[in-house]
């Protein structure tokens, strides 16, 4: 990589090398995420130096140095070709971009011995959520938004070739940021969970504001379809690819035979809401902000209910337990009386169903919302 | 969150047998020692368990005889579906200073009734093992004072960036190239650290709510004796109900669901090892023999039916009671404070003494070795008491820990059984001595958690009778890791 990559006087006519960087970091980080969590499930034992474990810091490290190369490059050279395209903190200059990047790698740092002090203070925590996870996951949001910023600072300056190549790029990114976001709800939105409210309101929380944000930021026409079908493809991809790689349990109890991978479960539907979105915000592009919100919520939310509450049920059936639905696949922990393991969903009563459902279509029309906003903040950057 | 913590597999099956508040086994004496054949090899295994759950035991295992190859372990669920799929084994680890003793690190992921499977290879084959192990958190950790200064500098200069970088953005990311921030950018600007440092300081108030649930939750899951409520009534002490009393059926330890042990406090010269039983209202009821007054710490043994062992504590202020000898496999021992010695008389003539040389340190597993000679200085010959050659009551004299041993150790012997029954041992009773003449000599395997003193009440049976040897003890501190 060379320092003027990153732009010139002129814009550049190619991808900067900080774009690939980000798309790298973040496919890192999501694939060793991924593995991670597979290999709680299956082998169980974790330590630093797992390999999963190693391409998550590694995703941290090249989007931390990534950023920071920027931003000391940026700085010390007056006559930097980012230098009139970069913003001022605490006396360093750099991209946006670079310096949410270099924050969430020092986050990512930062949750290490803080996450180690938690296991030797409470136990090793199997949770995804934890308040040590949950800086590293802050970490790792640091990382994605930062890399996210540099594409979209490169993408708005840009017209032509260059900028439909950085919109798949932002694309891909905001897919990956997809598969983030749904894996941190992954323990809402488990396959007994799919008749429940909670993993509506949880799917409302996050997958709006995602896909809505990366749609309205890209401005491609089908933006929302593809960065949900490139949730779905990645996920699809890792359910076929992990249960062909052999593994055991290294922990006990174990209730579960364990011979392969166990991979997260078949991808959420969401590729159907994003269609319907894509369709629906081109006719009402020119509303109010919160008119749109409250159709894309409320369509968002609708569409996910019609078709993964049947799409549940037949993932509860014999029918799906097969490489292609993989709902055959256990976690070695799961007690054969759990209701994944007797393939059955846990009850919710109607009226907390009901409730449930209703603060899921506030919370999708509210991240909707903020979604469109930060889009049209992030159709702003420059820099 | 029920749903959440079953994914992930974190099964706090704890509360089976008792009520919110988790028991413990023993009090104080969370690792559990023992003796046992694994085939052809003589094993003296000691489980150290993690001060957390999930966390890492570790496991030693000395051989009795110098052909053992190599050991592996592994851990199972005592009960249930969770005992019948092991995981991987570890191997454990030759020391290079004693290569009799072998070593291995193993996640304890769930607390309850669990066991270790302990493997053996040697020269004369395979064997194996079984132990029982209760898992329960023991503490919970507080952070060092540099660690917390060190993570909160750093807490407070990551608050700190992302608010400038926030500001930073706010103030200049949207303006073209070459532009230069005017004063309103500047102002807005300003609002906008004001804003983000609110959200910050918000997301920092409910981290740290967050993690007060957290620590409380763990807190609460810490391993504590079961309070027994003692109500005494005339001659019958009732041991009553409580929101964490027993609920489910418990398994027979030596014919008797609960084992009491009463001793007079601070003198330690009066015991009284009873058996009260069940009634149907779950109040264990005793008739207790006659016993000087005095205030009394009750120490109470059960094992619940899927092999975890619970031991109750409380104290009751008792009058002069004349009520009569203790009877059936209830014994009471009375003496005078001792100073520290290695020889009990006991009531009947015979001797009791304690086969030891050097200093007993905490931590270190050992077995308690005690010989009995008669008046004459012959062999004593002894009986089962209660199945087993000796019962053995361990009792620091602040009354931080009691234990209860055996000959086989510190495993409940319902728990053993459980154990052995999933390696295929199918004698249940093997553990137990059935024959009526035993030799002279019982060991009971242990170690002392903490230096200090402790009173130490080794019980047999001989001729018909209960007889009583009581020690004192002073335990030193634990000895310098090796290098």
């Amino acid at each position: 990589m060379t320092p003027d990559d990153g732009g010139d006087r002129v814009e550049p006519s190619r991808v900067p090398w900080f774009a690939w960087a980000a798309a790298a970091a973040m496919t890192c980080i999501v694939v060793g995420l991924y593995w991670d969590i597979s290999f709680h499930l299956t082998v169980g034992r974790d330590s630093f130096w797992t390999p999963a474990h190693l391409l998550i810091q590694a995703g941290g490290i090249l989007g931390g140095l990534s950023g920071s190369s920027l931003i000391v490059s940026t700085t010390l050279r007056r006559a930097s070709p980012l230098r009139d395209r970069s913003i001022g903190v605490w006396g360093f200059r750099g991209p946006f971009g670079a310096f949410v990047s270099t924050w969430g790698a020092a986050t990512m740092v930062v949750s290490a011995p803080f996450d180690d002090w938690w296991h030797s203070a409470y136990g090793l925590d199997v949770t995804v959520l934890s308040p040590p996870h949950t800086v590293l996951l802050l970490g790792i949001l640091g990382v994605a938004t930062g890399g996210v910023f540099s594409v979209l600072a490169a993408l708005n300056r840009t017209t032509g070739a260059l900028r439909s190549r950085l919109q798949w790029i932002l694309l891909a990114v905001g897919a990956e940021v997809l598969v983030l976001a749904m894996t941190m709800i992954f323990e809402y939105t488990y396959r007994d969970s799919l008749h429940r409210s909670d993993c509506y309101r949880a799917l409302s929380i996050v997958a709006p504001l995602v896909i809505v944000g990366f749609a309205q930021a890209s401005g491609a026409r089908w933006a929302a379809t593809m960065t949900a079908a490139g949730y779905t493809a990645f996920m699809l991809v890792m359910l076929w690819v992990f249960p062909l790689v052999p593994a055991e349990p290294k922990l006990g109890p174990v209730y579960q035979p364990i011979t392969h991978y166990v991979p997260l479960g078949f991808p959420l539907l969401v590729i159907a809401p994003a269609i319907v979105i894509d369709l629906v915000r081109a006719r009402i592009s020119g509303w109010r902000r919160g008119s749109q919100a409250i159709v894309i919520g409320g369509v968002f939310l609708a569409v996910m209910v019609a078709v993964e509450w049947p799409f549940g049920s037949f993932l509860q059936t014999e029918a799906s337990r097969n490489w292609m639905f993989g709902t055959h696949y256990l976690p070695y922990s799961m007690r054969p009386e759990d209701y994944a393991a007797r393939n059955e969903f846990v009850p919710q009563s109607s009226a907390r169903l009901w409730r449930g459902m209703a603060e899921a279509l506030v919370a999708a029309i509210v991240t909707s919302w903020i979604g469109l906003s930060i889009a049209g903040a992030m159709r702003k950057v420059r820099r | 969150m029920n749903r959440l913590v079953s994914v992930l597999g974190l099964v706090l099956a704890f509360g089976l047998a008792f009520g919110a508040s988790p028991a413990s086994a023993h009090v104080g004496s969370p690792n559990v020692f023992f003796e046992g054949d694994a085939g052809p090899y003589r094993l003296f295994v000691t489980v150290r368990t993690p001060e957390v759950i999930p966390g890492v035991a570790t496991i030693e295992v000395r051989s009795e005889s110098g052909d053992v190859r190599a050991v592996s372990v592994v851990p199972l669920r005592l009960t249930g579906p969770g005992s019948q799929l092991p995981p991987v084994a570890d191997r454990a680890e030759r020391s290079p200073v004693d290569p009799q003793l072998f070593t291995a690190g193993l996640w304890l992921m769930e607390r309850g009734s669990l066991q270790v499977r302990i493997a053996v290879e040697g020269a004369r084959g395979p064997g194996k093992l079984a132990v029982p192990v209760p898992a329960a958190a023991q503490r919970t950790l507080g952070m060092s004072r540099g660690l917390g200064v060190l993570l909160l500098g750093l807490m407070l200069l990551l608050a700190l960036a992302v608010v400038a970088i926030l500001a930073g953005a706010i103030r200049e990311a949207t303006l073209e190239p070459g532009v230069l921030p005017a004063a309103n950018d500047h102002k807005r600007a300003r609002t906008a650290a004001l804003v983000a440092g609110g959200s910050v300081v918000a997301l920092l108030g409910f981290g740290n709510w967050w993690w007060g649930i957290t620590a409380a939750g763990s807190a609460a899951s810490v391993g504590k004796p079961w309070p027994l409520e003692p109500r005494l009534d005339g001659c019958q002490l009732r041991l009553g109900t409580s929101p964490s009393t027993v609920r489910t059926p418990l398994l027979l330890d030596h014919g008797h669901e609960m084992h009491l042990f009463m001793v007079r406090v601070a003198a330690f010269d009066r015991l009284a090892h009873l058996h009260p039983q069940r009634g149907p209202d779950d109040v264990f009821t005793q008739r207790l023999p006659s016993l000087p007054a005095g205030r009394y710490r009750l120490f109470a043994d059960i094992v619940s039916g899927y092999g975890y062992p619970a031991t109750g504590v409380a104290e009751i202020e008792l009058p002069d009671l004349t009520c009569g000898a203790p009877d059936g496999d209830d014994a009471t021992w009375s003496g005078a404070p001792t100073q520290p010695t290695t020889t009990a008389e006991l009531s009947d003539g015979a001797r009791m003494t304690w086969d030891r040389s050097g200093p007993l340190r905490a931590g270190v597993a050992t077995a308690l070795r005690f010989h009995v000679v008669e008046r004459d200085g012959s062999p004593a010959v002894l009986e089962p008491y209660m199945g087993m050659a000796g019962h053995a009551a361990i009792i620091a004299t602040d009354l931080t820990v009691f234990a209860h041993l055996h000959p086989s150790g510190s495993v409940a012997m319902p728990a053993l059984e459980l154990a052995n029954a999933g390696i295929g041992v199918t004698d249940p009773h093997a553990s137990h001595v059935m024959h009526a003449a035993l030799p002279p000599d019982v060991a009971f395997p242990y170690g002392f958690p903490k230096p200090g003193p402790y009173r130490v009440f080794v019980q047999i049976k001989r001729a018909g009778h209960v007889e009583t040897g009581a020690f004192d003890v002073i335990v030193e501190s634990a000895p310098q890791a090796s290098p």
